[in-house]
């Protein structure tokens, strides 16, 4: 019965099923701990692990993308209070915004809620962010990564920008920086000094996922 | 061989030699005449009046025209061939077009006056008789700009390199500079005064042929705070005209919406209009306008190249090879070419085509995943859609329709009320309305679905014989428009997202 649950859990999620995900969270929540909410957690990761390879596979697009995306924060949100205390431990702080001259800002929040589901904790700073903004925020919460998005071909050298400003407040050693968007490829995120370029959301959480070595 | 005829065009008076046997779509298009379906007798755009000679009645045209037109010599260009000597009328040159427009105070004066429709990739020109408001004469060229990018935001990155602005500038004023005095010199009476040359364009056309700040329109917040009436003399321009006309680039409407959009909104009167009406720019931009004669909003929605081919794998302009039309036949797909022979790739309208059908057939499904599970759809042997090119169909229209519905919805109506919906740029006369409904580019009813033809040119027009817009800044019809970014609307995700999803089985 118990498996069964997490079972629902893992595909429900997958067949878009909003109200039956949402549904099996609470009933792990008030069940006796068995399964726990740290299976669960684990059920939507797995969960929207294949929701990525769909979208790489181009068998879903935005549509599917963003609402599984939003389905599993809904559940999350009903499971996270019944986590013990080590397993809330965020795996990392990242911050992430769109370069300074550009507001597209579907394709970060698309990556932010990935990023939220995986553990990590996300300080969002909205779209047309300055290079000093980067560092501002850089020096206040020493996350383990930074995300920047840009979509427009004419803004992407405020990436490198960013890059530079954090070099010179010594503030690029041990910090990571990944990019991602449509005006980007993986030659420029190079060039630029990003340490990744992620083609999308589920590959950038990926990534990071690995950078914080869970 | 046989010997070359003559074809003599009214009202320019001009004569052409060519071949027999040669197409009349052929030879006209040269001479700025437009195809609005492409050349394939739907539309009945391209209308010409037999006055000398003889064309055959093909089957097409007896379905467009009525007998009594037939009779009285109407035929369309498309579809003739030409073998003798001819003398025609060419419908979209003559005064026709304004008599539609009632409430218009066309006040004749005497003099010549000339339009000027500044595109990204094309320039059309007209000379006009502020008389009788004949063409006297079309000329049409590319943008020279073009060899500094594509679209309009290369051109801006370029205009922000150092001597960039002045060469485009440059390069810009001296090409319409030259097609003007050669459309002149094609004409009668060539040294006859010029009184006043109107010019429209997108923004970004706007502010690199006046030389101004870009630094607004190329980063955050894409602002436009000078895309007001633009004066200038033709000497300062470095034109050589008779008569030293004034010459005016029109205004724009905020953004990236320009004054060929609000040429638009006076080519369809959606300003004198009762009822709500809309128009959409289906080019790169995807302009957006919606109202009426109290209120109009606008909007630029960022499709992206897809209905110009771009970004498609085997995608291509609409010109000779390219798909163009796709339909079912035999539980497969047939396509047309343009041109008769092989398939090189796919434009706009094939794509849209190809995909309404093949979501007919269930052969796409409505979240745009082809139906077998494969990544291509064969369309001929040599030419495919790619599950990409599909994504990037669904991003084009997703950004167009989710535009119009929250224009709509801050009109406070929807598409099923909507009266008229206009289509306008190549594209926009291009589409087949049916299969651009089908994947729901817009859901407004068929019949009040309506392809524009170039309502830059003709928004122009009107603006040069228009009694009431002597200063030609239109201060009380821009009080009227306002315009919306979307970049800030809270909604346009959402919508944008759900508007990526093509319709239900139909
Ligand atoms: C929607 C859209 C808009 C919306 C934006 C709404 C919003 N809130 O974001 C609106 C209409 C407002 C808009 C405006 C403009 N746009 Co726009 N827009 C688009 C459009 C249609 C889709 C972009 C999109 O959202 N894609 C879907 C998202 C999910 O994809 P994505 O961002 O690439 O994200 C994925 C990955 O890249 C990755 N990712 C993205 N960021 C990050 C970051 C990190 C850290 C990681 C790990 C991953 C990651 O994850 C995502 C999912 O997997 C494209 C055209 C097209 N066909 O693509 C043009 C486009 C991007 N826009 C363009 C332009 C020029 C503009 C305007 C300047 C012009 C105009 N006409 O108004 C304005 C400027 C807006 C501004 N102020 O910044 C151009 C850019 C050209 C270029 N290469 O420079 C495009 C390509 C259209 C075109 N003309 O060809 N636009």
């Amino acid at each position: 019965m118990s498996d069964a649950l997490v079972e629902t859990l893992h595909s429900s999620l997958l067949e878009l099923d909003q109200p039956k995900t949402v549904a099996a969270a609470r009933a792990i929540c008030s069940g006796d701990g068995e399964p726990s909410a740290e299976q669960a957690v684990q059920a939507l990761a797995a969960a929207l692990e294949i929701v990525g390879q769909r979208f790489q596979q181009e068998d879903w697009f935005l549509g599917e993308l963003v609402y599984a995306g939003e389905i599993a924060k809904q559940a999350m949100e009903i499971l996270t209070p019944h986590l013990s205390a080590l397993a809330t431990q965020s795996s990392g702080t990242l911050v992430v915004g769109t370069v300074a001259g550009d507001m597209h800002d579907l394709g970060k929040d698309i990556f932010i809620t990935y990023a939220r589901s995986a553990g990590f904790e996300i300080i969002d700073l909205g779209v047309n962010v300055s290079a000093e903004r980067f560092v501002e925020a850089t020096q206040v919460h020493r996350p383990l990564a930074l995300g920047i998005s840009c979509l427009l071909t004419i803004c992407a050298g405020g990436i490198p920008q960013v890059i530079e400003a954090l070099a010179e407040r010594r503030l690029r050693d041990g910090l990571r920086v990944i990019v991602g968007g449509a005006a980007l490829t993986a030659e420029f995120a190079a060039e630029a000094g990003a340490d990744a370029f992620a083609p999308d959301a589920v590959t950038g959480t990926r990534v990071i996922e690995k950078w914080s070595g869970v | 061989m046989r010997e070359p005829v003559e074809i003599e065009l009214q009202p320019l008076g001009q004569s052409i030699s060519v071949e027999p046997g040669t197409s009349l779509q052929d030879v006209l298009h040269g001479y700025g005449v437009e195809f609005p379906c492409g050349g394939n007798g739907r539309c009945g755009g391209c209308r010409i009046k037999l006055l000398a000679g003889t064309l055959a009645v093909t089957p097409p045209q007896a379905q467009i025209l009525s007998a009594s037109e037939i009779e009285q010599g109407w035929r369309l260009a498309c579809h003739c061939r030409v073998d003798g000597c001819l003398t025609l009328e060419v419908e979209q040159w003559d005064t026709a077009i304004l008599t539609h427009h009632a409430s218009l105070q066309f006040a004749p004066r005497p003099g010549r006056g000339i339009v000027v429709d500044l595109g990204t990739t094309t320039l059309v020109a007209q000379l006009l008789d502020l008389q009788s408001g004949r063409v006297l004469a079309v000329q049409k060229a590319r943008n020279p700009q073009a060899v500094r990018g594509a679209d309009v935001m290369s051109r801006l990155a370029r205009a922000l390199e150092p001597g960039g602005r002045q060469e485009l500038a440059d390069l810009i004023r001296n090409e319409i500079g030259a097609l003007l005095v050669g459309m002149l010199d094609s004409a009668p009476n060539a040294e006859k005064a010029i009184e006043s040359v109107v010019v429209v364009g997108n923004t970004v056309m706007h502010h690199l042929f006046c030389d101004l700040d870009i630094e607004s329109l190329a980063y955050s917040p894409f602002d436009s705070p000078n895309d007001g009436l633009q004066e200038f003399t033709a000497e300062q321009l470095g034109w050589r005209l008779p008569g030293s006309p004034r010459v005016r680039f029109l205004p724009g409407l905020g953004g990236f919406v320009g004054a060929d959009i609000l040429a638009g909104v006076l080519a369809t009167s959606m300003h004198e209009s009762d009822e709500v009406v809309a128009l959409i720019d289906l080019g790169t931009n995807g302009e957006i306008a919606a109202g009426n004669r109290e209120r109009i909003l606008c909007t630029s929605t960022a499709a992206g190249p897809a209905f110009e081919g771009g970004r498609i794998s085997q995608g291509m302009q609409a010109s000779t090879g390219a798909i163009a039309e796709v339909r079912a036949e035999g539980g497969g797909l047939a396509c047309h070419v343009i041109g008769g022979g092989k398939a090189r790739g796919v434009c706009g309208s094939g794509l849209v085509d190809a995909v309404a059908t093949s979501l007919d057939m269930r052969l796409i499904r409505p979240n745009g995943r082809l139906a077998d599970g494969s990544h291509s759809l064969p369309l001929t042997n040599d030419i495919c859609l790619t599950q990409s090119d599909i994504r990037e169909l669904q991003l084009a229209k997703g950004a167009i329709s989710a535009g119009l519905r929250i224009l709509l919805a801050r009109l406070g109506t929807d598409e099923e009320q909507l009266a008229k919906l206009y289509l306008a740029g190549a594209f926009g006369n291009y589409v087949n309305p049916a299969s651009a409904r089908r994947i729901g580019l817009f859901s407004a009813r068929a019949e009040r679905v309506e392809a524009a033809g170039n309502t830059a040119l003709l928004g122009a027009k009107l603006a040069l014989f228009g009694e009431g817009f002597a200063d030609m800044r239109f201060a009380d019809l821009l009080s009227r428009i306002e315009h919306v970014p979307l970049a800030t609307d809270a909604r346009f995700q959402e919508v944008f997202i759900a508007e990526t999803a093509f319709p239900g089985p139909q």
